[in-house]
């Protein structure tokens, strides 16, 4: 506010301001020029004092701070140069002009009077208009400089201001953008931020069943909007991700969040995936960011290249949002390359740019997946040589190698805060449109982790209900072979089944699921009934063995025995009886 | 910056040609050129000297439609080249925009 009103004042700059500041000190040794230069400032309207010599003007000058001075040369004590010397340097970065006035006319002395730091000369006799005129003159530069160095102190305050708030809001929002899970060994990044709050967004973090989400935004723009913007994407990513939710339901959640709190110009162009926790299914949404790629390991070539079908995420309704998924089957340490704009729009010295087509070319010369991220990058580097980087920058590789996908712990998971039953029992009856609409899994680990001490068992519950309600689900109501699972392409072939067989199902499918939870000592017990409509199987040989004979697809059944005190099947084989045993960490 | 705009005689169809890169820094002037849009206004966004646009543009077009009302606007945007299409249609622009 203050900044803007002294803005305005700079209009009166031009003509001095009778009312502030017009101190006169008057500098000579003779005492009849003084009375002459007194009377004629006086009238003038200027406050006057006055110095027998160059000593005495100094301490007049620190004593009343004159708005102008007027120096004679030769003076007993200290002379007018080294008054005038002394005087500039005291003043410092203050402009208080000085004006010799004096009887000497060899012209190297009227010199040194500028050199020492006088600001004007005038001999004797001088004309009373012109100095008078001269006086003015060099009042109303003095004022200018004035009001120049308050605006400039006071923008500095406000930068100082600014700086300080910035460094505390990039510490906020670092906390909350944080970086998830990018330490991991299979991930390489390149992240070039162009402003303190970026246009990118990369994040990160492993999924309750040991898969990984990522997500890449590209918002329209830099600062604060976009910082805000992504504040509560990286919010919403987290917390979805933590509580098991699908690509398309993060991206729902995200996209009315946008939606509804940024102004119509800034959008995320973003991509969210989803990597199984064996790393061979990828799921993808893709609203807007150039291609995704991938590069096979075996082939050395780009196996897809998938382009955005779908608006960037804040830009039209939930309802106008398509949630089309892209899924491909992935082989052991096949590469996924996501990028933001920066890089095919990075300009050489001619302006020119790097383009998709140049990106392209780089995965077309057979090099082993291992040197592909660095090969890339050179790439980009060469071609824009000195040119400076006018966009933000984001490179991103995920390795889809199982073996390297080390163990995540999770340190950040918190406790509920509010006491919460721990004894209780509830029941969920779900038939054909909560099986296609809703996500029960989630929801009932979100429910079930509130007990205090569970949620640091939060992987372990999630898996054995997403492995109880999937199993009643693709084997018993939709009665699915799980060995098409075995076949090459054939997650993507299952999962096309399983969409298809929902969509035919008749009201008669259900699944029940029934929880009850009762205190230890130590602990706890979580009794899980999952009932389906399903046909059920011949359980009476089941043993240990038999999902290792399965394979990848019984996978289930060795997992869930090893997790669990009790894993049984009763009924026709329809119903599944789980009891996790739990102790407080 | 080099945005021109003409009017037809009638004044309904008002035609912007945009600069030979159409990023944030025409933000103001393009702003400038559908401030008072008329009832029957038409604009027709002229890219045949555009070469190079990036996503705040993108965010500039979409202003524009929410402030000419969203589905009633009408833009078309004509004399763009492969790459401003290929953008405009990796964002799914063109179901929002008429795209020539």
């Amino acid at each position: 506010m203050s900044i803007a009103r002294k803005i305005n004042d700079q209009q009166h700059l031009f003509s001095v301001d009778d009312s502030v500041n017009k101190r006169a000190l008057i500098v000579d040794d003779d005492a009849v020029n003084r009375m002459i230069l007194e009377g004629m400032l006086a009238n003038s309207g200027f406050e006057v004092f006055s110095a027998e010599d160059g000593q005495q003007a100094i301490q007049k000058f620190i004593d009343h701070d004159p708005s102008v001075i007027l120096m004679d040369i030769v003076m007993p004590v200290l002379d007018g140069y080294q008054a005038t010397e002394k005087i500039k340097q005291l003043a410092g970065e203050r402009f208080v002009p000085i004006i010799f006035l004096t009887s000497v006319t060899n012209e190297d002395e009227l010199a040194k009077c500028v050199k020492v730091g006088g600001d004007d000369f005038l001999t004797r006799p001088y004309s009373q208009v012109i100095l008078m005129a001269k006086i003015e003159a060099l009042t109303r530069l003095s004022q200018l400089y004035r009001t120049i160095q308050d605006q400039r102190d006071e923008i500095d305050v406000h930068n100082e201001h600014m700086f300080r708030e910035q460094k505390v809001a990039k510490k906020i929002f670092s906390n909350v953008v944080h970086e998830g899970c990018l330490d991991m060994p299979i991930i390489k990044y390149m992240l070039s931020p162009l402003s303190i709050f970026n246009g990118d967004i990369l994040l990160a973090a492993r999924t309750p069943s040991g898969g990984l989400n990522v997500l890449l935004g590209d918002a329209t723009g830099h600062g604060l909007p976009v910082a805000i913007g992504a504040v509560s994407v990286s919010d919403l990513f987290y917390s979805l991700t933590e509580n098991g939710a699908t690509v398309d339901e993060i991206v729902l959640e995200l996209n009315s969040k946008l939606k509804a709190i940024l102004p119509p110009e800034f959008f995320f162009c973003a991509c969210v995936l989803n990597i199984s926790n064996d790393f061979r299914l990828l799921t993808l949404w893709h609203g807007g960011l150039p291609e995704v790629l991938i590069y096979s390991a075996e082939d050395r070539k780009l196996s897809h290249v998938i382009r955005s079908t779908n608006f960037p995420l804040g830009v039209v309704d939930n309802k106008l949002l398509k949630t089309d998924l892209h899924i491909f089957d992935l082989g052991k340490g096949d590469r996924i390359y996501l990028y933001s704009y920066g890089i095919t729009e990075a300009k050489n010295i001619k302006n020119e740019q790097f383009t998709d087509e140049r990106l392209l070319e780089c995965f077309n010369e057979g090099k082993s997946v291992d040197e592909m991220f660095d090969h890339v990058l050179s790439r980009v580097n060469a071609f824009r040589g000195e040119q400076e980087q006018s966009d933000d920058l984001t490179f991103l590789e995920i390795n889809a190698d199982v073996d390297e996908a080390v163990e995540f712990s999770e340190s950040h998971l918190t406790a509920a805060i509010l006491p919460y039953p721990r004894d209780w029992g509830m029941s969920m009856n779900l038939t054909k449109q909560d099986f296609i609409e809703t996500n029960p899994v989630s929801i009932l680990t979100k429910f079930t982790t509130q007990v205090d001490g569970l949620m640091q068992h939060r992987e372990n519950i999630f898996i054995i209900l997403s492995e109880l309600y999937n199993n009643a689900l693709d084997h018993g109501v939709l009665d699915l072979d799980s060995t098409i699972k075995t076949e090459k392409d054939g997650f993507t072939k299952f999962l096309m089944m399983r969409h298809e067989k929902l969509l035919e199902l008749d009201n008669h499918g259900y699944i029940n699921i029934t929880l009850e939870h009762s205190p230890t000592a130590e602990g706890g017990e979580l009794l899980v009934h999952v009932e389906d409509s399903g046909k059920g199987f011949d359980y009476s040989a089941m043993d240990a063995d038999m999902g290792l004979k399965l394979g990848f697809s019984g996978r289930g059944y060795p997992l869930l025995k090893s997790l669990c005190k009790e894993y049984r099947y009763a009924g026709a084989g329809n119903i599944a009886i789980v009891t996790y045993e739990w102790f407080k960490k | 910056m080099a945005i021109s705009v003409s009017k037809s005689d009638d004044g309904n169809t008002v035609t912007v040609k945009l600069p030979n890169e159409f990023d944030f820094r025409a933000h103001k002037e393009f702003r400038d050129t559908h401030k008072n849009p008329g009832t029957n206004a038409r604009y027709i966004l002229d890219f045949s000297l555009t070469e190079h646009m990036d996503s705040s543009a993108l965010g500039m077009l979409l202003l524009m439609r929410e402030e000419l009302g969203n589905d009633n606007a009408r833009v078309r945007l004509i004399n763009c080249r492969d790459n401003i299409k290929s953008l405009l249609e990796m964002a799914s622009f063109h179901q929002l925009f008429d795209v020539a």
